[in-house]
């Protein structure tokens, strides 16, 4: 069967048809082309039609003559529209004009690196000429170091290394920065949130340096697509940008399908669940090796569908090596196979998490199947880009949760539609993000006094630094006269760098079969826990914490384990607070998370059936917060307060609903938020309900909730007003499991208590 | 006055600039360590740099990290004349008067063509580069000849000492007190302090610090070249290996023979003994002085330091390629093999792989005699019971063979 064919069928069965919540059409759009710029070497033009380019798609010409015109440009490509040609065609073209000339590649992760050198690799030798480029990583040999210094003419490297080893050591890059025309920033749309910030300070940093060094480089940058893609390279540089959007490349007919699974248990409001459904929906495609692509929401629902795929290819008669699972925690080798496997046919289909939603290049794929809304707009429509051929039919799939934004989602499709994506979200000016990239800046050159940094000159910061003797003021500029090498001791990255090293001991010699980072390491390779790695099951017989070492032992067992990690929180200090019937504030906190349990649970069938303790460190992590209080005349039957379960029932309730509506509020994932409640809240004396930032240090989105209080908590109450659940839901307050019986309605109550209090500020 | 190094001190102050000059004289005659100053600097020659005039320099900074946040802001340079060392201090009073600084400290050393340091290699010469680019001042100071004496003392005293620090090398070298000094890690946060009080006073140790420093760079400097030049005559203790490797550094194969014999004399740790075993068994070769080398390696074989398989297999090779002799060289494969063990299999295929090159060659020649063990050569060498005095007797044969064939070799 074709994938026409079985879309067909799909629409045809009546039982399954019914599951479809929206089916959208896109129909093919042919290529724009457009001749090589006048201004492109003919050398260059002619290297390209040997690699079989005899000519340019529309945007990849524009996006040429707007560099050569000087100006900074953001690049919006949709998956396998030559984005790269974008950036490398002026670049080359620029060093084959000025064999001086330099350019700077960033890249957010290594993979990517690897396979867009790759790329260049090729271009370059087809072209013949003396252009050297150089990977400049944690994994470059010092050996080499010196060349990649002086003699490349590009270097492809990442923030991280900008930030800890470029800039801070710019005199050893004197030839880099003198001549540096270009630099060259892929994925931008990675960059946002807390990390984004951290890297366009980095960003402040290099023009900071190039400006020493008598060098203006122009910058080209990509992204996948935003709500903001302008307006968000231009924060993120500091300049004005040109935008180039409108994509030349061709695409084949698509088809989007959302889907419902089943309701099983009305009275929970429960569906059925996403992962059979997705396999169900995956046998067809399977069964005709159909490239395939299927995304899970985490590692854990990656394995269990690398699982089901696998006993899929087995079922229809196929290799069952045609299946391969691909997220982060893999090794790079293994990652590099995978990838070569789907290029060349060998793998027909992958079980992924977001890993892939990065640019990394597998060649096209028919079909990508979405286990669960993925939290964003934008990150949705890319992980569909990933199914889409340049002539033939291409289909998507977002199958739904029981969780609430799914439900939404599958009851107002257009909301999907017809709204544009996210905005990637960044505040460079953040003023602990800000503060450390001072020290590092005054530690790279000294700052004038009236030397602006970003907007603004920083004044206040710096004499703040001077108090603590991190900077002397000599009269003119600020020095730093600390002893401590300021990059060192602050990461880009929220999630910290280190990682638990999983070592399968079952054969006389160990050897390491892959890594998890350290903050996910509780939860899944606990003792006891069953790991699962390449739809392998290993059983975790030993985590040394100190070491960062799991060791484990090759096991077959039908079931998985899910572990609990308790969270408790502590206010330090509140920036603000507002009165009334829901008095709430926010500020900094601290979270704790202590894994507790974890629940054997059966695969196929989902049944617990055990569970064990986990004996771990608590980790904590500093962040920000915002919490509400919940006043006594509404937790009481006449002068009796309601009993603590009930109490607490409602707590559960309120937070879930919060905790639902909120990222519609924030444009953020749902993960980017946690949600704890109280009782008794030390801090506010009264029960409480917080929801706070999961990237340490946060970026705003408590504030936000803070201010947005009064639209959250009437989209609060309409959600659970008009949710057809009798006693709670995913989709409203969380099930009935979690509220009680009582949960829904008392939650109800509170939220249109304070619908209807007027809102008094503090 | 500011000292711990003694009488001869001349103080200048520039006051006026945003850095002060320091200067100060110490006479020829004045023993520091081992030698008089004068005797350090003439007998310091033999260690380098090539050059005709020399200066010493050490900086004191705001920090050991590196990078561009690092400031220097003491220089202290040495020289040497008739009237004895002059050391000039320059020191940096306001940061913002770095570029005049270092302009002026560029047009000192501009009159000396190298430089002598302690770890300048790594650490004061690349950082007082990167000041010097930072200060938009053309000069190119990692490329000026340069000796780091901290390379000799690494090679001369690592092993005997256990380090090679300046504070380790003048207690046990120079064997010089310092009545009282700053430790080096306080240094950055003096200064800061400094910056911030404007106390100068704070600074005093750390300026009288890197006179010391200086001091005792040019004694170390003049032991090594004493060493250097007369290593039949030390006067310290010295790592007999690593002065070898120095003096082989230097073409001077035969003294370093010399030193690599003494540093065999008791030496029990096999990694360092294999050094120096190699080390003059490249010798004898080079020199193509056989029987030595033969007898080095029998040597070896009967002391039980180093690995027996590996003495053998060294004694094969040895017959294989410098003797010729594939019968000899093949005896002493089977024993090294049998030596070697059954446990490591990229050695043991190492062996044999050189066993039937050897066998493949003794075939080639005239009269070919299998052998006994053809064929199933690993399967034999298990179940050979006279393993061990095979070996004795295949040792004791060697040194009279190779006494004769050495003699034959002279001849010719």
């Amino acid at each position: 069967m074709t994938l026409d064919q079985i879309l067909d069928q799909l629409r045809a069965n009546p039982l399954r048809a019914a599951r479809i919540a929206a089916w959208r059409q896109f129909p093919a759009r042919p290529a724009q082309f457009a001749p090589f710029p006048s201004a492109v070497s003919p050398d260059l033009a002619a290297a390209l039609r040997r690699r079989g380019i005899a000519s340019l798609y529309s945007h990849q010409a524009d996006a040429f003559t707007a560099v050569h015109q000087g100006r900074n440009i953001v690049v919006v490509t949709p998956t396998a529209s030559g984005k790269t040609l974008c950036y490398n065609l002026p670049v080359l073209n620029r060093i084959l004009e000025e064999p001086g000339a330099r350019a700077l590649y960033l890249f957010p992760t290594k993979a990517l690196s690897a396979d867009q050198v790759d790329e260049l690799h090729q271009l370059v030798n087809t072209l013949r000429a003396d252009i050297k480029t150089y990977t400049y990583d944690g994994d470059t040999p010092a050996s080499a170091r010196r060349a990649i210094r002086s003699a490349g003419h590009i270097v492809v490297t990442n923030p991280d290394m900008l930030h800890t080893a470029i800039l801070p050591h710019h005199t050893k890059w004197l030839r880099l920065f003198e001549n540096l025309r270009y630099v060259v920033i892929d994925e931008l749309h990675q960059y946002r949130g807390v990390f984004g910030s951290h890297v366009a300070n980095v960003i402040r940093r290099l023009h900071r340096i190039c400006r020493f060094y008598g060098s203006a480089p122009q910058f080209i940058c990509t992204t996948a697509t935003i709500g903001n893609p302008q307006e968000h390279a231009e924060r993120m540089l500091g300049q004005p940008v040109t935008l180039i959007n409108r994509s030349g490349a061709p695409s084949g007919e698509k088809v989007i399908a959302f889907i419902n699974p089943p309701v099983v248990n009305r009275e929970l409001g429960i569906r059925r669940d996403t992962l059979l459904e997705v396999r169900d929906l995956a046998s067809d495609l399977i069964r005709n090796a159909i490239p395939t692509i299927v995304f899970g929401r985490s590692r854990l629902a990656a394995e269990l569908l690398t699982t089901y795929l696998t006993e899929l290819a087995r079922e229809h008669g196929h290799d069952p090596a045609m299946v391969r699972g691909y997220r982060a925690g893999y090794l790079p080798s293994e990652r590099r196979a995978i990838e070569r496997g789907l290029r060349e046919g060998t793998i027909r289909a992958v079980a992924a998490t977001n890993a892939l939603e990065l640019g990394v290049d597998i060649g096209q794929l028919s079909v990508a199947l979405l286990a669960g809304y993925p939290g964003t707009i934008a990150s949705t429509w890319q992980q569909m880009g990933r199914a889409g051929r340049t002539t033939d039919l291409s289909a998507a799939c977002l199958i739904a949760t029981s969780n609430s934004l799914d439900q939404y989602l599958m009851n107002h499709p257009e909301y999907f539609f017809d709204q544009s994506p996210e905005h990637a979200l960044i505040n460079p000016d953040n003023l602990l993000v800000l503060t450390s990239h001072l020290k590092c800046a005054a530690f790279e050159l000294p700052l004038e006094h009236a030397e602006p940094y970003g907007a603004a000159v920083p004044v206040e910061i710096m004499r703040h630094l001077q108090s603590q003797r991190i900077v002397h003021d000599d009269g003119q500029r600020w020095h730093y006269v600390a002893e401590r090498f300021p990059a060192e001791e602050i990461s880009l990255r929220a999630a910290s760098t280190e990682n638990v090293v999983i070592i399968d001991d079952t054969d006389p010699t160990p050897h390491v079969v892959g890594e998890v980072d350290l903050a996910s390491a509780p939860a899944l390779v606990h003792e006891h826990a069953i790991y699962m790695h390449l739809g392998r099951q290993y059983h975790v017989e030993r985590l040394d914490w100190a070491q960062r070492k799991a060791y484990v032992k090759r096991v077959e067992v039908d079931y998985y384990t899910d572990a609990e990690i308790a969270v408790g929180i502590t206010v330090l200090r509140e920036d603000a607070s507002a009165r009334g019937q829901l008095p709430r504030a926010h500020g900094d906190v601290v979270v704790t998370y202590r894994p507790t349990i974890f629940k054997k649970l059966k695969l196929f069938t989902q049944e617990n059936i055990g569970w064990g303790r986990i004996h771990l460190p608590e980790t904590t992590m500093h962040t920000t917060s915002a919490w509400w209080s919940i006043a006594p005349e509404s937790t009481r039957i006449g002068s009796i307060p309601w009993a603590n379960d009930r109490l607490q029932g409602a707590l559960a309730a309120l937070s879930h609903a919060l905790h639902n509506i909120a990222p519609l509020y924030l444009m953020c994932d749902p993960h980017d938020l946690g949600r704890v409640y109280e009782i008794r809240s030390p801090h506010t004396g009264s029960p409480t309900i917080y929801l706070y930032e999961r990237a340490p240090g946060g970026v705003g989105l408590a504030e936000r909730s803070f201010r947005l209080h009064d639209d959250l908590i009437a989209s609060a109450r309409d959600l659970v007003a008009s949710c057809a659940c009798e006693r709670g839901c995913p989709s409203c307050v969380g099930p009935v499991l979690d509220v009680g019986s009582t949960g829904k309605a008392d939650c109800l109550a509170i939220l249109r208590d304070a619908c209807a209090t007027a809102l008094a500020p503090a | 006055m500011r000292d711990g190094a003694g009488p001869g001190v001349n103080l200048d102050s520039m006051g006026s600039a945003g850095y002060d000059i320091h200067t100060r004289t110490w006479p020829l005659d004045r023993v520091h360590g081992v030698h008089s100053l004068a005797d350090a600097v003439e007998v310091g020659r033999a260690a380098g740099p090539a050059g005709t005039s020399v200066a010493w320099l050490d900086t004191e900074t705001t920090g050991l990290a590196g990078g561009t946040g690092t400031y220097v802001f003491l220089i202290g340079v040495a020289t040497v004349d008739d009237g004895g060392i002059n050391l000039t201090q320059y020191f940096l009073r306001d940061l913002a008067a770095e570029p005049e600084m270092l302009d002026n400290v560029r047009t000192h050393l501009h009159r000396f063509d190298a430089l002598v340091t302690f770890n300048g290699t790594r650490f004061d010469l690349p950082l007082l580069q990167t000041r010097f680019l930072l200060c938009r001042i053309r000069a190119d100071i990692e490329t000026t000849k340069h000796l780091d004496v901290m390379g000799l003392a690494r090679r001369l005293w690592h092993r005997r000492l256990g380090g090679y620090s300046m504070a380790l090398l003048e207690q046990t070298i120079l064997k010089v007190e310092r009545a009282t000094d700053v430790p080096g890690w306080m240094i950055p946060s003096l200064y800061v302090q400094f910056l911030h009080t404007g106390d100068v006073d704070l600074l005093e140790p750390v300026f009288a610090h890197n006179a010391h420093d200086i001091l005792s760079l040019v004694a170390l400097h003049g032991i090594a070249g004493d060493v250097l030049a007369h290593p039949e005559r030390v006067p310290v203790t010295v790592d007999w290996f690593g002065l070898g490797r120095l003096l082989d550094e230097r073409d001077r194969g035969e003294p370093a023979s010399v030193c690599y014999r003494r540093a065999l004399e008791d030496e029990g740790d096999p990694g360092a003994r294999r050094r120096a075993v190699t080390a003059l068994a490249r010798h004898y070769r080079r020199t193509e002085q056989l029987a030595p080398l033969l007898t080095l390696w029998a040597d070896e074989v009967e002391r039980g330091v180093l690995p027996r398989w590996q003495a053998l297999e060294r004694l094969a090779m040895i017959w294989e390629w410098e003797l010729r002799d594939s019968r000899r060289a093949l005896a002493y494969a089977d024993q090294s093999f049998a030596a070697l063990g059954g446990d490591r299999p990229v050695l043991q295929q190492r062996l044999l792989h050189r066993r039937q090159r050897l066998l493949r060659k003794l075939t080639a020649a005239k009269s070919p005699q299998p052998s006994p063990w053809c064929g199933e050569p690993e399967m034999e060498f298990r179940s050979d019971p006279n393993g061990d005095t095979h070996r004795e007797a295949g040792v004791q044969q060697a040194k009279d063979m190779g006494g004769r064939r050495y003699s034959t070799w002279g001849g010719t």
